[in-house]
């Protein structure tokens, strides 16, 4: 089978500076990747450019076979399914109401309560409190709305920008135990994420964005033998 | 005793034609962030739609009411299809659509003078007769004004709270990028919101023409009434708009009876201001918060 997105030289940018410089690269059905690299370098404009907010100024996207449409809804439609950097929640709606929205474009044929059932499953948290508005709730439990909220697309391609920005440690753990259980139910992820060493026991494949293209890029075993490439452009 | 009800029973009358009045504006503005500034006009357009519904064409006055609140609608349609639509999203928005909706309001409530003229029709669309109450005199007009208030009221805040349509509204209220993104056709969200302010402004329109006249200029009082609603309110807020209309209604009512009917306007303002130096952000407004 083909892969799940395919990505030839794209570019974009705001107004007149360009941030992201002929990025490529590939992604398969199933399995955790992780687009890591330093702040400022175009990890988050890349996500928004692939999910339709930001317009690509140049190259080519393939997703699940077809040159995506353009509107970020129709590209959500079509299962591209973006958790937004800090969250974007609906505050002022309950905990379940946002996840509703969350099916907002689920394919008719997939079944809501079995979606809210994994959501609740993966994050017992949201069970107890789906009747509170989101502004009521702590910072890892909006969190965990706006991951569920993504899941609830039941998309082709998952991805989520910074799952542990602003948040406690001991928080962050408990964010990353929950992708990994939803990365063992062989569903196809894209992470973004500043440190690497969070995510290098759950993703399969890690890219280096590096100002605006990926300076590096390879398997779990690759990145634990490059720690001097690592090291130098993240200063651990 | 007697004097109480009836200003309940008028203020009420008057709270609900203002709550129909500013719905409408209160959704478009947290929905949009667009002032429609032909508000009042859609108002207008409303009550002359239910006045050749009935007078010209001959339909029966309910029929005629949906037809005056259906106009409203085309027209919110319409200003969406040919003005707005091209400018959501441009720079200086809120701005520009303010101008723009008050030039769209100018046009049209000249397009009304050419067409019917400045004669103040008497609103066909309306009940005749009162009913004595345990001494309490109730005309049937203003039962039918409660009624149809409630109504359409009741029935927007259930589309807006149960339905995935109404869901998708208020999300697109909240945060628009986030319903962006869980493929919400935010332009036709848009539409939909403006057809729907026109329908309750259209409503308006009838019920405030049936207890005076009709006239082209007729919507611009209540427009302004509408926009103090919305601002002692909380901008966008809906329900807020809704319950503000009620008191301020029985506010008025109670001011005009007990010192003069040409003090109720001013000494509300008046009221409005000391609401607002107390609560900047409204009633029912929230600071805005800014956190990732």
């Amino acid at each position: 089978m083909s892969d799940i997105l395919s990505v030839q030289n794209l570019r974009s940018g705001y107004g007149h500076i360009r941030v992201l410089h002929d990025v490529s690269f590939s992604l398969p059905r199933s399995g955790v990747s992780a687009i890591i690299g330093p702040n400022g370098h175009g990890k988050t404009t890349l996500l928004r450019t692939l999910s339709g907010l930001n317009r690509a100024w140049g190259g080519d996207i393939v997703f699940d076979g077809k040159k995506p449409p353009s509107s970020p809804e129709a590209r959500a439609r079509a299962g591209l399914v973006h958790v937004p950097q800090g969250d974007k929640l609906f505050t002022e709606m309950t905990v379940q109401e946002n996840l509703s929205m969350g099916a907002y474009s689920r394919p008719k044929e997939a079944d809501f309560k079995a979606g809210l059932d994994a959501v609740f499953g993966l994050f017992p948290r949201l069970a107890e409190r789906r009747d509170q508005r989101v502004s009521s709730l702590s910072g890892g439990e909006r969190r965990m709305v706006g991951i569920g909220r993504g899941m609830m697309a039941d998309g082709k391609l998952l991805m989520i920008d910074e799952p542990s920005l602003g948040l406690a440690p001991i928080v962050i753990e408990q964010v990353y135990e929950a992708l990994a259980q939803l990365a063992s139910t062989g569903a196809a992820i894209l992470v973004v994420e500043e440190n690497p060493s969070r995510i290098e026991n759950i993703a399969q494949r890690f890219f280096l964005m590096d100002g605006g293209h990926f300076a590096w890029s390879g398997d779990a075993e690759a990145l634990r033998n490059s720690s001097d490439i690592v090291s130098t452009y993240l200063g651990s | 005793m007697d004097a109480i009800f009836q200003i309940i029973l008028s203020g009420l009358t008057l709270g609900a034609m203002y709550a129909l009045g500013s719905v409408g504006l209160a959704l478009t503005y947290g929905t949009m962030r667009m002032f429609n500034m032909a508000h009042g006009v859609f108002m207008a357009i409303g009550a002359y739609g239910a006045y050749f519904a009935a007078e010209a064409l001959g339909i029966p006055i309910l029929l005629a009411l949906l037809g005056g609140i259906a106009t409203g609608g085309v027209f919110g349609a319409l200003l969406h299809l040919l003005v707005v639509r091209f400018m959501l999203g441009t720079k200086d928005f809120e701005i520009n659509i303010l101008v723009a909706t008050a030039g769209v309001g100018i046009l049209l409530q000249d397009l009304l003078l050419k067409t019917f003229g400045a004669y103040p029709f008497r609103q066909p669309v309306q009940m005749e007769g009162t009913v004595n109450l345990a001494g309490v005199t109730i005309t049937f007009q203003s039962m039918a004004i409660l009624v149809v208030a409630f109504v359409l009221i009741a029935a927007m805040a259930w589309a807006l709270t149960k339905t995935r349509f109404g869901l998708a509204i208020r999300a697109t209220a909240m945060n628009r990028e986030a319903a962006l993104l869980m493929g919400v056709n935010v332009t036709a969200i848009y539409l939909q919101v403006l057809i729907i302010a026109g329908m309750l402004a259209g409503a308006a329109g009838v019920m405030i023409s049936s207890l005076s006249t009709l006239s082209p200029d007729m919507g611009t009082n209540p427009a302004i009434r509408a926009f103090v609603i919305c601002v002692v309110a909380g901008l966008g807020s809906v329900g807020g708009a809704g319950i503000t209309a009620i008191a301020l209604g029985l506010i008025e009512a109670a001011i005009q009876y007990y010192i003069g009917a040409r003090f109720g306007l001013p000494l509300m303002l008046a009221l409005v201001v000391l609401v607002l130096i107390r609560r900047p952000a409204g009633l029912f407004g929230r600071e805005e918060v800014i956190r990732s």
